[in-house]
């Protein structure tokens, strides 16, 4: 063989992709063998900006398998090792030839990051537990750019610290960095109580923070501000149960044989309780292949807040411009959500823009929402003329005359309750979309005992929960509630009433000094699915209200979430009330004002058979009617129906 | 005091949720994103292993190429040649076909010549037939003239005649 003669080389690289090193420490392994060598040929790894030498041989039992006759295949594997600049590069591996010339065999890219920021606690201990309260220091280093500001973390402490102390020792160890001279810190103060791992934590330069942790953990266990008895180092406990057992996971539904392009219209925004219908729905749809969109009124940002959506979050400004789907179409169904002044509006526009066919959802009495807003009879409102409708009607609610010829136009009419089809024009195309939980979070959940021990929840307390919030249309009920906690305690039942939701309305005097020692008011939990591990504290839910002509039509969203999470749901004998079966699936009560709400909880503390069959019977009630997956399908195929009609 | 504790112990407990959420969902998004580099170098690595296949079959095709254009060169320059060749061929070829042209009109020329001569030839030969014929007749004619007893007898007379026509000047 001449000795420029090219190698005949079988390599392989074998350090893992992504192959992403650190600027200072590029390591590759792998091997490399030529057929004409005896001896495993020198290799490296050449780049633009620099060579990563061979720095170690390692033995091989593998390659030997590949070339069994081949001398060197034993002791061919290799170590590459060395600086890079930070960057991407595009390297060869080569190996050198008798004469001394490279042959490339393989190319790669590398990915090599900045040094990462490194942080060294060594004063009083460098590793190790810390129980003085002493003042501590250290060195810590960003190579990119110097420190503005540091602190030491553990536990729940956040320790501030002086920085750009001067470290001979640390610039010594980063020639190459500049302020490493500089990178000394030490605690402003001595340590306070605290107990956990010490964290560094810095501010740069460029506002960036950077974080490192340490081999270090302090545990002061008083100062002046902790008393010694409180324990720092017991483990924490949860809200949330993490043993506890989730549901499986539904199979994918069936794929529409015809997808369709669904755009939904909301009333309020992302936020609302109706969004969370819509929302499931289209996540549903979405996933049997359909294409969804969702536009509300404003606040489009406010779509983060549910989970994992499957459709198009767009606001009525932008749909007016019109509405495009992935294939290039506009909608072939707009389903609008209710028959309010607002989509109404958009609704039509979209109509005549896009040709497609209208659905309006009813969920509530909405001559009832419009006469208690104005403070009028609907009937002497309804015999108004359209140009003094058209002054009073805010957009949010809907006009007597306008929505009654919407819902005429209408080519179908979906409604939340079997009473709403009561407005329902005679011979159109209705179809009940009854609500659900969302399976992925709502489901039976046991309840946190050992959290409740930490709230200080009493062995025989009784804690009700309520989510949503307090407006006009629910005001005199949910006050009926808390009339009923505050009866409950001043009779000597302990009951606590855990609230979320904003109250537009406030509680009247006296009832609401009565009652503050008994209610702890969360205010607005943003997310939805963070709801349940709430309510799986409570040991009753309460539906208060009463049969009337605001609740005979409507479903409140919130109970088949109370369902679902498997404890016993006090509820009036209106709309879902007169569906379930007393005493089997819920506690059924013909009123629910104050009275009897602390009835029936009395009854449920006195029976805790009654209160475990009840819960029972709510998960089972949860699980048999209401499914998001069978409303959606429901619902597809009335589109499907009214689309080919 | 108790209930604010207790509030903000459970407020505490869904920030704590919150963050897991944002935990989770930055750990779900490294892994997708150390997946997408991996890919993305797995990619780059193998285009870069296509790139340098390609360029050892540019290469080879390039030199292919060039001895192709050199064997183009050579049959460019015979075909060259062959085409001049043929060329003046064509041309020699044109003024044989113009010769020959030529040739056969003078040949149409010669023949309608001599036909017009076979023809004039004819004519005289029946001319000269003719002639030939009444040169007969009149032979005949002569001697029964000469023949005759009129010429015989107007013998004399013919001879007087000659006589005095000689004397005349």
């Amino acid at each position: 063989m001449s000795p420029s003669a090219a190698l005949r080389l079988h390599a392989e690289i074998e350090t893992p992709r992504p192959l992403h090193a650190f600027a200072h420490d590029v390591r590759v392994q792998g091997w490399c063998l030529a057929e004409e060598l005896p001896e495993p040929p020198p290799v490296r790894l050449a780049t633009a900006a620099g060579i990563v030498p061979l720095t170690d041989r390692t033995a091989r039992t593998d390659v030997p398998t590949l070339f069994p006759a081949h001398p060197a295949a034993a002791r061919c594997g290799f170590v590459l090792s060395g600086p890079l600049p930070v960057g991407v590069h595009a390297a060869s591996l080569e190996a050198q030839r008798p004469d001394g010339t490279w042959q490339r065999c393989r190319q790669l890219t590398i990915a090599v990051a900045p040094r990462p920021f490194a942080a060294v606690l060594d004063e009083p201990i460098s590793e190790g537990l810390l129980r003085d309260r002493v003042k501590v220091g250290g060195w810590a280093l960003d190579a990119g750019e110097p420190i503005a500001e540091l602190s030491l973390r553990y536990g729940h402490r956040d320790i501030a610290c002086d920085v750009g102390r001067t470290r001979d020792d640390v610039a010594a160890l980063f020639p190459g960095v500049p302020h490493a001279g500089r990178a000394g810190f030490r605690s402003q103060d001595f340590l306070v109580a605290g107990h956990g791992p010490v964290r560094v934590r810095a501010r740069l330069a460029s506002g960036r923070i950077a974080i490192a942790t340490t081999k270090v953990t302090f545990s002061v266990a008083t100062d002046e501000n902790h008393a010694a008895n409180l324990d720092l180092t017991v483990p924490r406990v949860g809200l949330a149960d993490a043993g506890a057992a989730t549901p499986p996971v539904p199979p994918a539904p069936d794929r529409a044989a015809r997808p369709l392009n669904l755009l939904f219209v909301l009333h309020g925004t992302f936020a609302s309780n109706s969004a969370l219908h819509v929302a499931a729905l289209a996540n549903e749809l979405a996933a049997a292949g359909h294409a969804c969109a969702v536009a509300v009124t404003h606040d489009p940002e406010t779509l983060a807040l549910h989970d994992r959506p499957a459709f198009r979050g767009l606001t009525f400004a932008e749909a007016e411009r019109g509405v495009t789907f992935p294939d290039g179409r506009g909608p072939d169904v707009i389903h609008t959500w209710t028959c309010r002044e607002n989509v109404r509006g958009l609704t039509e526009k979209l109509r005549s823009r896009h040709g497609a066919r209208v659905i309006v959802h009813l969920e509530d009495n909405e001559q009832h929402l419009l006469a208690l807003t104005l403070g009028r009879d609907f009937a002497d409102l309804d015999r108004l003329d359209d140009k003094e409708l058209d002054r009073l009607v805010p957009p949010g609610l809907s006009h007597p005359h306008r929505s009654r010829a919407f819902l005429a136009a209408a080519d179908g009419i979906t409604v939340i309750t079997e009473r709403l089809r009561e407005f329902v024009p005679a011979g159109k195309a209705c179809l009940i979309l009854r609500p659900a939980a969302d399976a992925r979070h709502f489901y039976p959940r046991p309840r946190p005992d050992a959290f409740r021990r930490v709230l200080d929840v009493a062995p025989g307390e009784t804690v009700l929960f309520y989510h949503g919030n307090i407006h006009a249309a629910n005001a005199a009920e949910v006050r009926e509630l808390y009339a009923a906690v505050a009866e409950l305690n001043r009779t000597g039942e302990r009951v606590t009433l855990i609230r979320t939701g904003h109250d537009r309305v406030p509680l009247p005097e006296p009832l609401a000094t009565a009652v503050a020692p008994f209610v702890l008011e969360l205010g607005q939990i943003p997310h939805h699915r963070h709801l349940p591990a709430l309510m799986a504290l409570a040991d009753i839910f309460v539906q208060p209200g009463v049969p009337d002509e605001f609740n005979d039509y409507r479903f409140p969203s919130k109970l088949p979430e109370f369902f679902a999470l498997g404890r016993p749901v006090v509820l009036p004998r209106t709309n879902l009330g007169t569906l379930v079966r007393h005493g089997l699936d819920a506690y059924v009560l013909d009123r629910a004002d104050a009275a009897g709400i602390a009835g029936a909880v009395r009854a449920l503390r006195a029976d805790p058979a009654l209160a475990e069959r009840l819960g029972r019977g709510a998960a089972a009630f949860a699980a048999q009617h209401f499914s998001w997956r069978r409303s959606a399908e429901a619902l597809a195929n009335f589109y499907r129906t009214l689309a080919s009609s | 005091m108790l209930q604010r504790v207790r509030q903000q112990l459970i407020l505490a407990q869904v920030r704590i949720m919150e963050l897991e959420d944002v935990r989770d969902e930055t750990a779900a998004r490294l892994a997708e994103h150390g997946q997408l580099l991996r890919a993305a170098q797995s990619l780059a690595d193998q285009k870069m292993d296509e790139a340098a296949h390609a360029e050892k079959n540019r290469a080879g095709l390039q030199a292919q190429f060039e001895h192709l254009q050199h064997i183009q060169q050579g049959t460019s320059e015979t075909l060259a040649t062959t085409q001049a060749r043929l060329a003046a061929t064509e041309r020699a070829l044109a003024q044989e076909k113009q010769s020959a042209a030529e040739f056969a009109a003078q040949v149409a020329r010669l023949t309608s010549v001599q036909q017009d001569l076979e023809a004039r030839l004819g004519e005289a030969a029946a001319h000269a037939a003719n002639r030939e014929q009444r040169l007969t007749q009149l032979d005949a004619d002569l001697r029964r003239l000469k023949s005759s007893r009129s010429w015989r007898w107007t013998a004399g007379l013919r001879s007087l005649e000659r006589l005095f026509r000689g004397k005349q000047p």
